[in-house]
């Protein structure tokens, strides 16, 4: 045990001293070179990035993008890194909902005014914010497997009602957000209403289900894995797992109809080692659209950006969570309430999990 | 060492005594060849151990008014205690029958069987049993092959598949100094026992048990100090309902960067193994405790 908080410290000294300084003459020069070390969330989708993206980047500018799978608590990481007084990371990838908690806090960049005028045109209205850019959108949808529950539930009331609908069920134990969301999608509150969030009421809800949840995911892996074993029959799983879980043929079927509607970015953190260069990689990344629409469709994610989707297969268009039909009945999160309220909320939804 | 050189008799002028190697140092000498060690000590433990109970300082109250972190204790608590009575009974099963066994094959079995989940990587073992006891997975396919039940029963992600997982991991830890302490246990005084008119049963709880008695305590102990720490079992086979004082550092750590929450779970963790040796060095003596730990 002693072990592990010494293993804490460890890790805390090594983004202190480890990764970061690659490049940092380069931040004051007009040509970007030296290292951008990115942190993204592994599963091997920074992998297809690197592929896809960061090599042809690389040969052109000669910037090398050193991989580093650290988005996952990037709130807590980079509120480490801050205290330590080393930030490793040029660039992250992060869910939406952290970053309004970082933007709070200070610890991510907004974007140069020059840099975020070369983006704007390249994504829909709004898509690039004063801090990041889009990097993909997905969904919370409810996935059923038709083989083991027949019919398969269409909303959260449907997920809720365990008589109508019998089957091993899954939630994520880590989203807080869209398990509360959903909590109050099944006691009938319209998608429209349903920020800012009643705490209390979703909690209720939530009480009802418990103990009908037979498997906590916690990472997508498992999330598909569980699926594809027929662990589970029915839950919430992200759609980029449930597309590729669909489109295998064995009964798996995708609902966007009350889905959560997220989205991930690109941001730079304050402190960033060679920030420049990880600017010219969004400018780079922004003008690539067809690599763009390449990687979402290896990784079944939507993008704001609509150039990015003229090779991307219809059928595979028509799939995606930011297809008009599926995003018209999904839930969008209001990150001001968001960004107020998650530490609390997070830990009372910690409390409530382990009870 | 000093004695060694004593004792034996050489003549002085064969190993003339030279400035550059003498048996017996300096002090000062003593002292500069004591420091590498003392420094790594010091920077490497001493100082982040003071550090770290500094940070706790401010952790306690938060963590107590937490009702996951009392859960996660209590739960550590009440897990380990059944890992240890099952790891020892089954461990101390194992050790007494490789002691008495005779046939080479039976021999190498039990060592296998011992030696296998410690060589096994703590990964794989985990997931192979979350293979093993999924919903379709081998016990369930069995218990509804047999009849035993009509569909598949919920195996995992609960203390059940926590205790077998640990109980899995430990008996190695459990097996081996019982064996050591068995193998001491005068043959000749159970077949006196015996011959007196005493049954097996009789021979070993009245003979064997007491005479490994204290081993068995220092073991436990080991076993248990060992299970209250464990992270990755709990964290793969376990559910949210089963925390683990290590999960709950983690995630302190990693979810919310609370360091003195996380510091001050470190620290109550490292109190509580503390104590529980201490309990059994006043118990069984420290030498025999220092037996079974090394």
């Amino acid at each position: 045990m002693r072990r592990l908080a010494l293993a804490g410290c460890l890790g805390a000294l090594l983004l202190a001293s480890g990764c970061g300084g690659a490049g940092e003459e380069a931040a004051t020069g007009s040509r970007p070179s030296g290292t951008v070390v990115y942190s993204g969330f592994g599963s091997g989708s920074d992998e297809l990035a690197d592929e896809l993206m960061f090599k042809p980047f690389a040969t052109e500018t000669g910037v090398k993008v050193k991989l580093d799978a650290s988005s996952e608590n990037i709130v807590a990481k980079l509120r480490a890194a801050e205290q330590a007084g080393n930030v490793p990371w040029s660039l992250i990838r992060a869910e939406e909902e952290d970053i309004v908690v970082l933007e709070q806090d200070g610890l991510i960049e907004p974007l140069p005014p020059e840099v975020k005028a070369k983006l704007v045109p390249r994504f829909g209205p709004g898509a690039v914010t004063d801090y990041g850019v889009p990097f993909i959108d997905y969904s919370s949808v409810l996935v059923c497997n038709s083989r083991l529950v027949n019919p398969c539930p269409r909303t959260m009331a449907d997920f809720w009602d365990t008589e109508r609908f019998k089957g091993p069920r899954t939630m994520y134990a880590d989203g807080w957000l869209d398990n509360l969301v959903f909590a109050l999608e099944a006691d009938g509150v319209s998608p429209e209403e349903i920020f800012p969030l009643d705490v209390d009421r979703a909690f209720r809800k939530l009480d009802e289900i418990r103990d009908s949840i037979d498997v906590w995911w916690t990472n997508s892996e498992q999330a598909e894995q569980i699926f594809r074993d027929g662990e589970v029959a029915l839950g919430p799983i992200w759609s980029g797992r449930a597309a590729t879980l669909a489109s295998e043929g064995k009964g798996i079927e995708v609902e966007f109809e009350g889905a959560l509607l997220a989205r991930e970015l690109w941001v730079v953190p304050k402190g960033a080692p060679n920030a420049q260069a990880a600017y010219a990689l969004m400018e780079w990344y922004a003008t690539h659209p067809a690599i763009v629409g390449d990687y979402i469709t290896e990784r079944r994610n939507g993008i704001d950006m609509p150039d990015a989707y003229a090779n991307v297969p219809a059928e595979i268009a028509n799939a995606l969570p930011t297809a008009p039909t599926n995003s018209a009945n999904q839930v969008k999160v209001d990150f001001d309430w968001v960004a107020a309220n998650r530490d609390e909320v997070f830990r009372r939804w910690q409390e409530w999990l382990t009870r | 060492m000093a004695g060694v050189a004593d004792s034996v008799a050489v003549p002085e002028a064969a190993f003339p005594r030279t400035r550059a190697w003498r048996q017996d140092l300096g002090p000062g000498a003593a002292l500069l060849l004591l420091a590498p060690l003392t420094v790594m000590l010091l920077v490497g433990f001493v100082v982040p151990l003071g550090w770290l109970l500094w940070t706790s300082l401010g952790g306690y109250g938060d963590l107590l008014s937490r009702g996951v972190a009392r859960r996660a204790f209590e739960n550590t608590v009440e897990v380990s205690a059944i890992v240890t009575l099952l790891a020892v009974a089954i461990g101390g099963f194992l050790a007494w029958e490789l002691r008495n066994a005779s046939s080479r094959l039976y021999r190498s079995l039990l060592w296998a069987t011992l030696l296998f989940p410690l060589w096994t990587s703590v990964i794989v073992r985990n997931y192979s049993l979350t293979l093993l006891l999924q919903r379709n997975g081998l016990v369930n396919d069995a218990l509804q092959t047999l009849g035993i039940t009509d569909g598949p029963v919920r195996l995992l992600y609960n203390d059940a598949a926590v205790v077998l997982g640990m109980t899995h991991s430990l008996i190695p830890f459990a097996a081996l100094p019982l064996y050591a302490a068995f193998v001491l246990i005068d043959e000749d005084l159970l077949h006196a026992a015996r011959g007196l008119g005493a049954s097996y049963a009789r021979s070993l709880s009245s003979v064997a048990l007491p005479l490994a008695g204290p081993s068995i305590v220092a073991t436990a102990t080991l076993v248990f100090v060992v299970a209250s720490g464990f992270y990755v079992t709990p964290t793969v086979l376990g559910g949210p309902g089963s925390p683990f004082v290590a999960t709950v550092i983690d995630q302190e750590i990693n979810a919310l960067f609370d360091l003195p929450s996380a510091a001050a779970a470190s620290f109550a963790l490292v109190a509580g193994g503390l104590a529980i040796v201490l309990a059994a060095v006043l118990l069984v003596g420290w030498r025999r405790l220092q037996r079974v730990l090394t």
